[in-house]
């Protein structure tokens, strides 16, 4: 777990912009952000300080290649693009002052079983506000988050849900 | 065997006529039921946990609040789905469930993915209770995977501070790191690593050492354990066990708080684990569990092998007793 390079904060904070959140309210949100090297791309973590200290004052004695997650989640980049986690969702809709910049969908009752079984929403099946960039915030009729979205079309297509907890496996 | 056994100041269990037609019957190894002799105070006790074992357990949820901002709200929400639960008055945030509809699917419900609850069981989310975090501490949860005890320890703590989740298993570490992120845990840190490579002295408040165990204590729910273990795997389990818990005390600060926990009932695993470090080490204390009301005292005798009598302050969960999965609870302070 490391400092991330400009290669790959470079895709996260243009997916950041493209929804409303600039580099000031990104500094408010996490303290620091930390990355770490898998296969399959970059991984993205927000730190609080208390954790951002520890990490770099206890934790490189251990190793930090050791590390495999720290404080949230916030997605992976890989090859110019950015995947924005559930846990970016969270903490982006805990944030009236971000909530009122994201582009949201809003899911109708019923069809949000759909949307986190990874399958895409028909027009009809969700509303939208403050549309206008590629990504959406996507929350259940209840106002809960359940994921990511993008409009392919017409239609909602998820780009990353709840549900992946139990296609993992895990 | 024996031997060994000897060696490392276990009893070495001979199974008499008693423990060999109970064995038959319930269709376990008899050197196990040997030990249930001696570690309930009668035979009526004793074929009462057999039976439990045969009965199983009731399923339990814990109420997330660093997810759902109220326990009642999760209750409605289940309720509309068909799954109806009830307040364990012992224990904040625990829920039993009392009935499900057959459609209803506790792991995976749409509250579930939110992370509003975790399926746990009862005596797992008693030890993480005993710990007691407090917002703002460092505390340490070895042996974290697949994250029960890490994400209610965060949720004790309602994210302040630091969790730091090792795991020795890098495969088994994935299901922590993905349970974190469901459950909305903040402060976590995983770190994959073995406990016995850690180089972290003194920097924990509160440790939660769940050391690996034989898992006699799941029995009801996993009933393979009857036959699935023998006693070279209790007298190997015994060794890492001290080895594991020597290494945690020195990980905590002068007057931090341990808790050794195994879902095992097995003597062995337990009060000869604790008795072995402690007696050697001048600088801990067995402490009383302030905030569990429920439990049976740890042993002090067992087999003939008289023990350190502060063992009597830990605690025992059984399912004939306490409906839940065997666990032991031990609090050990640093001075």
């Amino acid at each position: 777990m490391d400092a991330c390079s400009e290669d790959v904060a470079r895709p996260f904070l243009s997916f950041m912009r493209s929804i409303g959140i600039g580099n000031d309210l990104l500094n408010s949100l996490c303290y620091e952000v930390s990355c770490r090297t898998g296969g399959d791309g970059v991984s993205l973590f927000c730190l609080d300080e208390t954790l951002a200290r520890f990490l770099k004052e206890r934790i490189s004695e251990e190793g930090a290649h050791f590390v495999l997650s720290a404080g949230v989640y916030l997605g992976k980049a890989r090859d110019g693009f950015f995947a924005p986690s559930v846990s970016l969702a969270y903490l982006i809709a805990e944030r009236p002052d971000l909530m009122m910049r994201t582009p949201i969908a809003v899911v109708k009752k019923g069809k949000e079983l759909r949307f986190t079984h990874g399958k895409p929403l028909d027009k009809g099946d969700f509303l939208t506000e403050r549309a206008g960039g590629k990504f959406f915030l996507v929350l259940s009729w209840r106002g809960e988050p359940i994921g990511w979205g993008f409009l392919s079309g017409e239609r909602l297509v998820p780009l990353s849900d709840i549900g992946w907890f139990i296609r993992s496996g895990y | 065997m024996e031997e060994a056994f000897r060696r490392a100041g276990l009893p070495y269990p001979t199974p008499s006529e008693e423990a060999l037609e109970l064995a038959r019957r319930y269709g376990y190894l008899p050197y196990m039921i040997e030990r249930y002799r001696h570690l309930f105070e009668s035979r009526e006790e004793l074929i009462d946990f057999l039976d439990s074992v045969e009965r199983g357990l009731p399923k339990y949820i814990r109420c997330n609040t660093l997810a759902v901002s109220s326990c009642s709200y999760l209750e409605e929400r289940l309720k509309e789905r068909g799954i109806s639960v009830r307040a364990v008055p012992w224990l904040p945030h625990a829920y039993v469930v009392e009935s499900q509809s057959s459609s209803a699917q506790l792991g995976s419900t749409l509250e579930y993915l939110l992370g509003y609850y975790y399926i746990q069981g009862l005596g797992s989310m008693a030890v993480s209770h005993s710990l007691s975090p407090r917002p703002g501490e460092t505390v340490a949860d070895l042996a974290a995977a697949p994250g029960g005890k890490t994400t209610h320890i965060a949720q004790l703590m309602d994210n302040v501070g630091i969790v730091l989740s090792v795991e020795k298993s890098p495969l088994r570490a994935l299901s922590l790191v993905a349970n974190i992120q469901r459950m909305r845990v903040k402060n976590a840190l995983v770190l994959v690593k073995d406990i016995l490579d850690l180089k972290l002295y003194g920097a924990f408040d509160k440790i939660l050492l769940d050391a690996p165990c034989t898992g006699e204590g799941l029995l009801p729910i996993k009933k393979e354990r009857k036959t699935s273990k023998d006693l070279s795997d209790l007298y190997k389990m015994h060794e890492l066990q001290v080895r594991l818990l020597d290494k945690s005390l020195e990980m905590l600060r002068p007057g931090g708080t341990l808790i050794y926990s195994t879902c095992s009932i097995a003597p062995e695993e337990n009060e000869f684990v604790i008795d072995k470090v402690l007696t050697v080490r001048g600088d801990v204390k067995i402490e009383g569990i302030g905030n569990l009301s429920v439990g049976d005292p740890g042993l002090t005798e067992f087999m003939g092998h008289t023990l350190r009598g502060d063992l009597r302050l830990c605690r025992r969960l059984y399912p004939h007793r306490h409906l839940s999965e065997g666990f032991f609870i031990c609090k050990i302070k640093r001075d």
